[in-house]
């Protein structure tokens, strides 16, 4: 494809006029359309001016492969031009990690269970038997929101950022051809909220190809009847039924149980006392048209527990993500530049880093037992 | 007589020497050559131990055609890119990619200085080691020899140009 229809595609995907990307890189807006229309081809320092403004690589631009798929899922789209440019981000941090993985040959390949159904007759039934499924088969135990995480991460090669936005119930995921499954979580939820949401969001994945199938559309809302399925999921896969049920059943005294206790049960299983009512409201605890007003009750009392729960800070990049950055510029594959803006960090930090290396590292010897 | 002509310096140096307080030296010495993204984009300030940055100005040396300005047109850039495997060219700092497809395409023996060990690998791949050098070895050519971190030591430059080479005798990162 040539690279005026590349820069055009990149402007349209950033939600910018010419108007706006003339603003942003003082490169005029007669230019910008001739570059689009191929009747000029830019320099390379103005085409690394327009990469930047649309948050794609330099190399989006001289490749010859034909326009990666990008299709992405919005739970709670922001408003444009904020959408855009949180997607700008997302896919960025995607193709970054993808480098990384590449340079290194340590590519994952994304192994998550694989769903049956038919988008038609999807049922409650259907999303409880996946979360069932789903956490036999990537053994999250009895508390799964305690390695959810970390398992989808390291071991079934889904890619999750998280960076702070509004709304705060929006969170995005994405399958795209080139860099595999994502998940974008937003970091102004405190962690049992976000591990909910990465539930929600595995939800999506699974069911991918049921409810998108081969759609073509770069962006897609669920069908809030989904977006039932997928809080079924969620509940059911952080907190199993028998699990729940053996703690609840627990510190139920003369058929009732403290909301001191609810928040215990909740800390245990690393979710929301909320997300807790629910869940006992579907395991028939106390009537679905309930679950409203006790979660009323709840949050006029809940400072007293919420304000001693720890919340956390999470980082923007996976952990995996950094120890692939560092390993990539420790072997020299990588340069500072490109390091330093992998990791958010100034080129100072990046040589300071650097150089610690250049101590070299120790080895262990290892005898046989 | 400059010391040396037609040196490239990719970002990473130009900042070094600025921080050092070598570059009016350095630009006096030799012939110094910047690719336009590094001299526009990548080499604006350098940051002192409290993260304060201290911006420098390169269009002044510019104009007084203290210091050139090269660019690379698209279809330099995809010559370049076209030498090796795919994955390489991400890899490299947008200035040091202008920078070496200049360098290749160039009728001119010119040499680049940089502190990055992705350089020397390609310099190596594309058998043109003799166009590297590090910063080290230019201050010592020019009589500004002082002790400098790793990245921008002979040493380094050694070390990752004899990795290029290797990889060059396996045909690893070629076309």
């Amino acid at each position: 494809m040539p690279i005026g229809e590349r820069l055009r595609y990149a402007r349209e995907r950033a939600g910018m006029t010419l108007r706006q990307v003339e603003e942003r890189t003082n490169i005029g807006e007669s230019s910008l359309s001739e570059f689009e229309n191929g009747k000029r081809e830019p320099r390379l320092s103005l085409l690394q001016a327009l990469a930047e403004a649309y948050r794609r690589s330099l190399d989006f631009f001289l490749s010859d492969e034909p326009l990666p798929r990008e299709v992405l899922l919005w739970r709670e789209q922001p408003p444009s031009p904020l959408c855009e440019e949180i997607e700008g981000e997302f896919l960025r941090l995607c193709e970054q990690y993808h480098n990384l993985e590449t340079w290194l040959d340590e590519r994952r390949v994304t192994r998550l269970p694989k769903a049956d159904g038919d988008a038609a007759t999807y049922s409650y039934t259907d999303a409880e038997g996946l979360a069932h499924q789903t956490r036999k088969a990537l053994s999250l135990g009895d508390r799964p929101a305690q390695n959810l995480l970390t398992t989808l991460e390291e071991e079934c090669g889904v890619k999750v950022f998280h960076k702070p936005f509004d709304p705060p119930g929006a969170a995005v995921c994405c399958v795209t051809e080139a860099f595999g499954v994502a998940v974008l979580l937003n970091s102004r939820n405190v962690r049992w909220r976000r591990n909910f949401d990465l539930a929600h969001e595995l939800f999506h994945l699974l069911t991918w190809l049921i409810f998108r199938g081969t759609q073509t559309e770069t962006r897609a809302t669920p069908a809030p009847k989904e977006e039932q399925f997928a809080t079924c999921f969620a509940g059911n896969l952080l907190m199993p039924t028998d699990a729940t049920r053996a703690a609840v059943n627990e510190v139920i005294k003369e058929g009732k149980i403290a909301f001191a206790d609810m928040f215990d049960i909740a800390r245990q299983f690393d979710v929301s006392v909320e997300a807790l009512i629910w869940r006992m409201a579907f395991l028939r605890y106390f009537n679905h048209d309930d679950a409203p007003k006790i979660i009323d009750r709840y949050k006029r009392v809940s400072d007293m527990w919420e304000g001693n729960r720890v919340h956390d800070d999470p980082p923007m990049r996976p952990p995996r993500f950094r120890a692939l950055a560092i390993r990539a510029l420790r072997q020299g594959e990588v340069s500072l530049g490109r390091f330093a803006e992998y990791l958010g960090i100034s080129r100072r930090e990046a040589r300071a880093m650097m150089d610690q290396d250049a101590r070299g590292d120790e080895e262990v010897q290892i005898t046989t037992a | 007589m400059k010391k040396f002509r037609l040196l490239l310096l990719d970002a990473n140096v130009v900042i070094y020497l600025f921080e050092i307080g070598l570059w009016d030296e350095l630009v006096e010495r030799c012939e110094v050559l910047l690719s336009r993204i590094v001299a526009e984009r990548e080499a604006q300030f350098f940051e002192k131990d409290d993260g304060e940055k201290v911006y420098f100005d390169l269009q002044s040396y510019i104009a007084d055609n203290r210091v050139t300005v090269i660019d690379a047109s698209v279809a330099d850039i995809k010559a370049f890119r076209d030498l090796f495997d795919p994955v390489y060219l991400p890899r490299l700092d947008d200035g040091e990619s202008e920078s070496l497809a200049y360098l290749i395409k160039s009728p001119d023996k010119c040499l680049i200085c940089s502190a990055d060990a992705i350089v020397f690998r390609v310099l190596a791949l594309l058998n043109r080691i003799e166009q590297g050098l590090s910063l080290e070895e230019i201050l010592g050519e020019i009589g500004l020899n002082r002790s400098v971190p790793w990245g921008f030591s002979k040493q380094f430059r050694e070390h990752w140009t004899k990795r290029g080479q290797q990889e060059r005798v396996r045909g690893i990162g070629l076309r």
